[in-house]
């Protein structure tokens, strides 16, 4: 009775993670059969001891199958309604890539092939290695009671094309009872393109295509009563299909597919490291790992301090990432250093990432590149930014910067992000290469919960300080306003000094060690980063010269929050392009600060109104968007090459597939 | 006596827009689209012909369903917007490459 016992369990407990095997059974109008072959499958695989589940995957039925088995109140059953026939390939299909196990058998609805025979498929995967196994009943030592002849000829006749005209070692490509590893279902399921009867054939031929092992296994079959096949209808469906897969792997439709693996180096800054664009690293390459066609992402970061490493932890759905440290910060020797990096770890695509150091492009390593750059040197004012301190210095600045602007346009692609800069490249360089990239919001947050009258009023600035980012005028506006407010404030400066400005942060906050108040948070951990911008009432932007796009301003979107912001060409045309508001103030202006923060202070309902448009600009683009276009630039980029490769083949522009569930538990370095 | 017979049986989606197409007014069209791809629909066409301005969050909501659709088979075509404005952000991104461009919903469906 332990096995009615485990039923029970199974029927009525929701798995609580991903089951070792997932059952997929196609149905359409399965109503007079359906059940019993749920029965049984319940019955052998209760006690087993390994958890599983069941997904029927209807094909728009008619009668009432869905009714049926949903009626059977079974919690580890899933079934997907489908609104029209879409052929039994269809079906599986979309069961397959729901499908959460670690192996996962596709079994015909009528029990043709008795669920028993499960035991005989699963050691080749567990133990022997196989990505697939089969069930035949053309193998050695496989038994087939009640054929009619008329099946018998045509599975005859179908072996011998298959065999001969295919090259497909399995000898029964129809049978309904077939065992794949998840990766392998996923894969292989995803680049499928025949719905019908002729799917099977199509997926083994993917397999033998894709590489995989495919083992061939007897197992007993019985012609069920009630079975659907018209022998001489299908066996012309199935010559036609037959043609049809050969023609779409001609047309290179599979080679298309196999995109959908896209292993993506990211050359850039990541936590725990405190440089430049580690937040905006962080982001992107989560949101990365999130697409369904990306099958890796190859970090090629700097290296940490000693005693620091690089913790990316592996989720269940997320590509994994593999670490690669391979630069220092200002050395010398970075670019050579990134070039062999990532002819070793030969990517399909590359992203730098890393503002100007990117002239490492990869473009000479032989790869489709898109540089990042999120500012752009015509628009910097160096003297505010304190990168120059006479016109010569300013001048010889400006050359080195378009000179390596220069080397970056050497990559396939340069995107910025803000309009204004993708006009000012294609002008100054004469180039088509630059293309338009917004940075995006970082997260998809819950409306925020706005309040009026907070019991301290707590301004807040976030970034790496010490050179465009200067806080001296803002802990100067500060005084002023605790001198003219009688409620509690605090002003929060977070964050780290520039990699540029050792030094700054803790000398700021020698300097100004009598303001009270004042706290310097210094590094802020991801995890810390909500409860700094919803505990802050107005966020400030202190900045003295152009930014780029500002991550920072995206994040106060994020948390609905009101901002002031300094009056500078590019955040003006951030908030005119991508829906943002804000105070301004002019900067440089102390009193111009104060102003600015005090009008928002003094006035809640403004600060709501703008906080909530702030938060709406920012759902309205995704980083998990931004990360789309990347991907849909490469693929071009991609396509391009392959033309390039290929001059007398149209190769058409493919965005990868998708697939509806991830392929596997991933891990992670 | 000549006789040609034409069948369309590929369900295909015009949907017209007009106005602004900013990260204010997106969230509709995302929810219009959720809710047609739910019911099964890969096949789009979006005419902005009558869409006065386009920023980045509006063509986000485009790019989004082409990714949905085209590994299932699906299509995504745009009607040209009349107004510069409309038509900039799609230039500038170069996503003009990804989605095929008519002048018209019917030139448009001609090619499905």
């Amino acid at each position: 009775m332990k096995t009615y016992s485990d039923y029970e369990h199974w029927k009525s407990t929701p798995l609580e993670s991903d089951p070792y095997l997932s059952i997929v059974i196609p149905a359409y109008n399965e109503a007079n059969r359906i059940v019993p072959t749920i029965g049984a499958i319940a019955a052998h695989l209760s006690g087993k001891g390994y958890t599983w589940e069941l997904i029927i995957a209807d094909d728009g039925s008619k009668d009432e199958t869905v009714q049926l088995v949903n009626s059977l109140g079974l919690v580890n059953m899933r079934v997907l309604k489908a609104p029209k026939n879409g052929g039994k390939g269809s079906a599986v299909r979309r069961g397959v890539l729901a499908a959460r196990g670690k192996y996962i058998l596709f079994d015909d609805a009528d029990n043709s092939t008795p669920i028993e025979e499960i035991d005989r498929l699963l050691p080749k995967l567990e133990a022997e290695g196989f990505q697939m196994a089969v069930g035949s009943r053309a193998a050695d030592g496989a038994q087939e009671g009640n054929k009619s002849l008329k099946r018998k000829i045509l599975s005859y006749g179908l072996r011998f094309i298959v065999k001969h005209f295919f090259r497909i070692g399995v000898k029964d490509t129809q049978c309904g009872f077939k065992l794949y590893t998840r990766e392998a279902a996923q894969k292989l399921h995803t680049a499928q393109t025949v719905m019908g009867f002729s799917f099977d054939l199509e997926i083994l031929y993917l397999a033998s295509k894709f590489g995989m092992q495919v083992a061939e296994v007897p197992v007993n079959w019985v012609d069920a009563p009630g079975s659907k096949v018209d022998p001489a209808k299908e066996a012309r469906r199935f010559i036609k299909d037959l043609l049809r897969i050969r023609l779409n792997d001609l047309r290179g439709a599979y080679h298309n597919k196999r995109a959908a693996e896209l292993r993506v180096a990211v050359v850039g800054t990541h936590p725990p490291s405190q440089n430049t664009l580690t937040e905006y690293g962080y982001h992107f390459i989560r949101h990365l790992r999130a697409k369904p066609d990306v099958s890796e992402v190859i970090l090629i970061c700097d290296e940490l301090p000693a005693g620091e490493s690089y913790q990316i932890p592996s989720e269940n759905g997320l590509a994994p990432v593999t670490v690669v440290p391979a630069w220092k910060f200002g050395a010398w020797n970075n670019a050579l250093r990134i070039w062999k990096a990532i002819r070793q770890q030969k990517p399909d695509v590359v992203l730098f990432n890393i503002q100007f150091a990117s002239f490492a492009s990869s473009r000479a390593a032989g790869y489709p590149t898109i540089t990042l750059l999120h500012n752009i040197m015509e628009t910097v004012n160096l003297k505010q930014a304190g990168f120059a301190g006479n016109p010569l210095m300013e001048a010889l600045t400006r050359a080195a910067g378009k000179f390596f602007t220069r080397l970056l346009l050497r990559s396939d692609e340069v995107a910025v992000t803000i309009p204004k800069y993708v006009e000012i490249l294609q002008k100054e360089y004469k180039t088509d290469k630059v293309v338009l990239a917004p940075h995006g919001a970082f997260n998809q947050t819950p409306e925020p919960v706005f309040d009026p009258n907070p019991a301290v009023l707590r301004l807040m600035t976030f970034g790496k300080f010490g050179t465009y980012k200067k806080v001296e005028d803002l802990v100067e506006a500060f005084q002023k306003l605790q001198a003219r407010y009688s409620q509690p404030m605090e002003l929060v400066i977070a964050g780290t000094d520039s990699p540029n400005t050792p030094g700054y942060l803790a000398g700021v906050q020698q300097h100004y060690a009598q303001v009270n108040n004042l706290r310097f948070t210094g590094y802020v951990p991801e995890e810390a980063v909500p409860s700094l911008f919803t505990d802050s009432t107005v966020v400030i932007f202190p900045y003295t010269s152009t930014t780029g796009s500002s991550g920072v301003l995206h994040q106060a979107g994020e948390y609905g929050k009101a901002v002031v912001l300094p009056r500078l060409g590019d955040l003006a045309e951030l908030v005119t392009e991508e829906g943002y508001s804000g105070e301004f103030f002019e900067p440089g202006n102390i009193d111009s600060l104060v102003n600015a923060i005090s009008t928002l202070l003094d006035n809640a309902p403004y600060r709501e109104e703008m906080g909530m448009r702030n938060y709406l600009a920012a759902q309205g683009l995704p980083m998990a968007d931004v990360v789309d276009w990347y991907l849909v630039n490469f693929y071009y980029l991609l396509a391009q090459r392959e033309q390039e490769q290929q001059p007398k083949t149209q190769t058409p522009l493919t965005v990868a597939p998708a697939a509806t569930s991830r392929t596997s538990t991933r891990i992670t370095v | 006596m000549d006789i040609q017979v034409s069948e369309q049986v590929i369900r295909i989606h015009v949907i017209k827009m007009n106005g602004r197409l900013d990260a204010f007014s997106v969230k509709a069209l995302r929810s219009k689209l959720d809710d047609l791809t739910r019911q099964g629909g890969i096949h789009f066409v979006l005419d902005l012909a009558d869409v006065s301005f386009m920023d980045s969050a509006g063509l986000a909501a485009m790019v989004s369903l082409l990714r949905q659709v085209q590994p299932l088979g699906g299509t995504v075509k745009l009607v040209r917007a009349t107004e510069a404005n409309a038509n900039r952000v799609l230039t500038l991104t170069k996503m003009d490459r990804a989605f095929p461009i008519f002048d018209n919903p019917a030139a448009a469906l001609a090619m499905v």
